[in-house]
């Protein structure tokens, strides 16, 4: 079995007006350590997908599997567990909180995960470190430049080890350099450590032009019109 | 511990904004809390008066205006021209005297006061009660009286007299009086009445007359009680207090004056049941914290609203649901306690201030109520509308 299985998973958006079939069917495996970029045009349910892996969307009908766990058969509780120590989230909106300084932003999942004050200082000397932000730890985002915040939504996504990087637009809002160098974190981390990403992107060609485009491109319209 | 630290943080930055985002609490509250002062305290000093009241009869009297004076010193005319007079605020009784102020309006021939007196005996003495004659403010006097009595003024009064609950003051007597020697009566201000206007002739120790701007009540030696309020009112009503029965018959009470007649008579006991105490202080509450209630809901509304972003971003990194919206409740509860506290001390000012001399029918304020709920539910199915039209 794949580390990620998706199982004959249906979707559809309901709301007062309409109905919005995103899935029907969809089947789809990913290994682990693959590096695996969804592209397509806005609105086919590329997001859709990343909220389905992190478990923050449940499907009408099919099944999740994640290293052998069938998502929808966990608790809420198990599901945010779940969410907090297996998986990163990288947003093109960086979603910083911007009440809380860069130390603290990149703390967030090693507190909810219960971790101990010291433990949690360490691991975010370390992360900081490693996205050489160090000597800006107590600064607030606003003061950072965009890519300064996606790194450290970068440090933050990897703060709790995940098994799995989930990134939505990752270089939505950079500007090609800064896109670069992120790309080049997550494919680092990819291969240094095996960690399965989950890319999303309207345009694959920046994620060529970066350097990375992953091992596998998978377009969204495909795997919809296949489903 | 997340919680603690996003609710903290809150407030570490962009505190202005914080304060101004639930500022329209402050206002809401302080109108809850002065309507439920405005609602409490006159039924609250009602149950004190009828506490503390060792007497058994309550007798109201309809009577004319110059019926109130010491019959046995002040003749007819001079009871007249002292409830004329320019002297202003506060009425007090003791065993054998009733001092009483007007208002500086004049009281014109016409006018009728409402007129509340707890006694045991049936000699009435008129005096001015004046701001000069507070002769002092918590100095030592001694008499015989031993500061045992009680003055309770209206807010007015206090103002008036640069004095505060707790003061003592020394209520010197003009010569119509001769209750002692030394013509004093030394007194600590026990409290300040809330007047209620009930349109009837029920007695209420802060009964408020819509004819008048204040009133007063004092107890001497924990026995004697007496009240007034109004000006421009032609009739009082008065409320006298027994322990025996015989003490006022109609017929004895008719000896006071020959104005005076008994209208009533009726055991304290009655009195109470008649006026349901706790069952009015029950649904006032209840009525204020249905306002609070829906003020808290609707902070709790704006409040996830507003922090939609960062719940979203925390949920994504793993918090519980549980936990978001406790983190919102806390938030919620902080601004709401701090909203409170502004109120209160808000509403200290502005009650004394501006409306306990006020008068104000309860149901006008009833519809004041009504109408910040319609508003609030407007602007609700309004929001809900122009959110759901943005959606087709």
């Amino acid at each position: 079995m794949s580390f990620i299985n998706f199982e004959n998973i249906s979707l559809t958006y309901r709301t007062k007006t309409q109905t919005i079939p995103i899935f029907d069917d969809l089947n789809l495996s990913i290994d682990k350590g693959e590096f695996v970029t969804v592209y397509g045009p806005s609105g086919k349910g590329k997001s859709t997908l990343l909220n389905l892996v992190s478990g923050f969307l449940r499907p009408d009908s099919g099944k999740i599997f994640v290293d052998g766990s069938d998502l929808c058969a966990l608790s809420e509780n198990e599901v945010c567990a779940y969410r907090n120590k297996r998986i990163g989230y990288i947003f093109q909106q960086f979603n910083l909180i911007y009440q809380f300084n860069v130390r603290d932003n990149v703390a967030v999942p090693l507190l909810l995960s219960g971790m101990k004050k010291y433990d949690i200082e360490r691991r975010v000397d370390e992360l900081l470190d490693m996205i050489g932000l160090s000597n800006r730890k107590n600064e607030y985002p606003r003061t950072l430049s965009g890519g300064e915040q996606q790194r450290v939504a970068f440090a933050r996504a990897v703060a709790n080890d995940p098994d799995i990087i989930l990134a939505d637009e990752p270089t939505g809002n950079l500007d090609s350099a800064n896109g670069r160098k992120l790309i080049k974190l997550i494919k680092d981390l990819n291969t240094d450590k095996n960690i399965t990403v989950l890319c999303v992107t309207h345009d694959a060609r920046i994620l060529e032009q970066s350097g990375s485009g992953g091992s596998r491109m998978i377009d969204i319209e495909t795997i919809t019109m296949q489903s | 511990m997340i919680s603690v630290k996003y609710i903290l943080a809150l407030w570490k930055r962009k505190t202005l904004g914080q304060i101004i985002g639930f500022a329209y609490m402050v206002p809401l509250l302080l109108f809850v809390l002065c309507l439920l002062m405005t609602l409490l305290l006159p039924l609250t000093s009602d149950m004190i008066f009828y506490g503390n009241a060792s007497y058994e009869y309550c007798y109201k009297m309809p009577c004319n205006i110059f019926s109130v004076y010491d019959r046995k010193t002040v003749p007819n005319e001079t009871a007249y021209s002292l409830l004329h007079d320019k002297d202003r605020n506060a009425l007090l009784y003791s065993d054998s005297a009733v001092v009483y102020t007007v208002n500086d309006k004049a009281m014109p021939d016409t006018s009728e006061l409402r007129l509340y007196v707890a006694r045991k005996d049936a000699d009435l003495s008129g005096t001015i009660f004046t701001e000069e004659n507070f002769t002092g403010k918590g100095t030592p006097y001694s008499n015989k009286y031993d500061g045992t009595s009680q003055l309770y003024v209206t807010h007015n009064t206090l103002k008036h007299l640069n004095a505060d609950v707790g003061d003592t003051v020394i209520t010197e007597y003009d010569s119509f009086a001769h209750i002692s020697e030394d013509h004093a009566i030394r007194s600590v201000i026990a409290g300040t009445l809330k007047p209620e206007y009930d349109g009837s002739n029920n007695r209420s120790l802060a009964e408020y007359d819509k004819y008048s701007d204040f009133s007063a009540l004092l107890t001497v030696d924990e026995e004697l009680f007496f009240e007034i309020a109004g000006n421009d009112l032609s009739e009082i009503m008065t409320v006298v207090f027994s322990d025996e029965k015989s003490d006022f018959t109609d017929g004895e009470a008719q000896n006071i004056t020959e104005e005076i007649r008994t209208d009533k008579m009726e055991t304290l006991e009655n009195t109470l049941r008649e006026r349901r105490f706790v069952t009015k202080v029950v649904l006032r509450f209840a009525f204020s914290i249905l306002v609070m209630a829906a003020a808290l809901e609707m902070e709790y509304g704006f409040t996830r609203r507003r922090c939609e972003h960062d719940m979203t971003v925390f949920s994504m990194l793993g918090m519980r649901r549980s936990s978001v919206r406790r983190t919102i409740a806390v938030q919620v509860l902080i601004r709401f306690l701090i909203s409170v506290a502004a109120a209160v001390l808000l509403c200290r000012y502005v009650y004394f201030r501006f409306i306990s001399d006020m008068y104000c029918e309860p149901l006008l304020l009833l519809f004041i109520a009504a109408s910040f709920v319609i508003a609030g539910t407007a602007y609700t199915v309004i929001r809900s509308l122009i959110k759901s039209l943005k959606g087709v």
